[in-house]
């Protein structure tokens, strides 16, 4: 079993059929998850995981393809995906599917909940209505993903400072837009 | 400070919905996954061929290194015939032409060497101007003064005009030698020397009807065309 992240990456560059598995097993979640958050499809979500993860093999068997950090080179050919769909797709279907799925089959759900779950929607919506494009996948990857502002960088192909500016202005606009919702709170 | 702490919270909304976010269901999870090993195979057995047929021109190159060599050799040696093989055809097919281009080539000098000699030898030879003016001295010498007037000033051209007036001399007399002796340069002023053979030929023809008839027929000729010439 291969643990370490390097070598992990050095046996997938050698076609290594263990390391290609443990690769797919360890991020198809992950990007399904964010991949859904982008386009609100799960169909989509999954298609687009699949051409991921092709994307991978070919570039590995073609001897390119990441050299050091794996997380950050499928979350962007991810994106580029999401974004070339959007292009031809506009896709404005409520973030509400995801959040849904958690829920089902859960019992009835207390007063805090219910708040917490409309003020959960109303941030989805905020995101989907409010936000640019930039702005929403600067926000995903950097709350959501947990990727750092490098990272980030890497992944959208901007500068940091220019990052920084755009997570600072997404943040803004969601707050305006819970403005309401929080002086309830 | 309210914008920061608001920030805060909309930040702690959106870790939360990260937790909230629904997972890869497992049945679209597990097709995905079928659908890539299956990938992974194609690729692990194409790169499996490349790496065999690798591995396979390697192994041939330790094993039978002698047997490529000998038939590299053959195959030199079959291709350096068939280019000997090719030329000689070329040169069968094209014999005559080469043999044409052979003779041209050997011919070119000969006739550069006899056409310059044959313009100028007449000129500037001392042997042939000595053996062309004999016969001036000796023919200049015996018959009126106007053939030695004619014959000082250029050497070649004087001997035939110098003849000329000789035989016309003998036909006609002294009156005819003058008006010839005169008519030459005046009609070859700007090339004497190109023209010194005509009057050789009018000479000869002349002088064949002149040497049967003229030396005997003095008097006929007075009856015949002549006498038109003489008149005036």
């Amino acid at each position: 079993m291969i643990k370490d992240g390097i070598a992990l990456l050095k046996a997938a560059q050698k076609l290594d059929e263990e390391a290609l598995t443990a690769i797919f097993d360890e991020f198809a979640p992950a990007i399904y998850k964010y991949t859904l958050r982008l386009c609100h499809d799960p169909i989509v979500a999954d298609n687009i995981v699949g051409d991921v993860f092709a994307q991978l093999l070919e570039q590995f068997a073609a001897g390119k393809g990441p050299r050091t950090n794996l997380r950050s080179y499928l979350y962007q050919t991810a994106y580029h995906l999401v974004v070339d769909r959007s292009r031809y797709n506009q896709h404005t279907a409520p973030l509400e599917i995801a959040v849904n799925l958690n829920e089902r089959g859960q019992s009835l759900p207390t007063q805090t909940q219910i708040e917490e779950r409309v003020l959960m929607e109303a941030l989805v919506t905020a995101m989907n209505s409010e936000l640019t494009e930039d702005q929403r996948h600067v926000v995903i990857l950097r709350f959501l993903e947990d990727f750092s502002l490098k990272e980030t960088a890497e992944i959208i192909g901007k500068d940091v400072n220019n990052i920084k500016v755009i997570q600072n202005r997404g943040i803004a606009k969601l707050r305006k837009a819970l403005g309401l919702h929080l002086e309830d709170e | 400070m309210e914008n920061l702490s608001e920030d805060e919270k909309v930040v702690d909304l959106l870790t939360k919905l990260k937790d909230s976010n629904g997972g890869y269901p497992s049945d679209m999870l597990a097709a995905r996954r079928r659908t890539y090993l299956k990938q992974m195979a194609n690729v692990g057995l194409g790169i499996g061929v490349g790496a065999g047929l690798k591995e396979a021109a390697k192994g041939s190159g330790n094993g039978a290194s002698a047997a490529t060599t000998a038939s590299s050799k053959l195959l030199e040696m079959a291709l350096v015939a068939a280019i000997a093989v090719e030329a000689g055809t070329a040169a069968f097919l094209y014999r005559d032409k080469i043999a044409n281009a052979i003779r041209s080539r050997i011919s070119e000098p000969t006739v550069q060497e006899v056409s310059p000699p044959s313009n100028e030898s007449s000129v500037t030879d001392p042997i042939l101007l000595e053996a062309v003016g004999t016969p001036l001295v000796a023919a200049s010498a015996t018959p009126t003064p106007s053939a030695t007037f004619t014959s000082t000033p250029s050497g070649t051209l004087s001997t035939s005009v110098a003849g000329s007036n000789n035989q016309d001399g003998n036909d006609n007399g002294g009156a005819n030698t003058s008006i010839n002796a005169n008519a030459t340069p005046q009609g070859n002023q700007g090339n004497q020397y190109g023209l010194t053979p005509k009057p050789e030929r009018t000479k000869e023809s002349n002088s064949g009807g002149s040497t049967d008839d003229g030396g005997t027929d003095d008097g006929g000729g007075n009856n015949d065309g002549s006498s038109k010439n003489k008149k005036p």
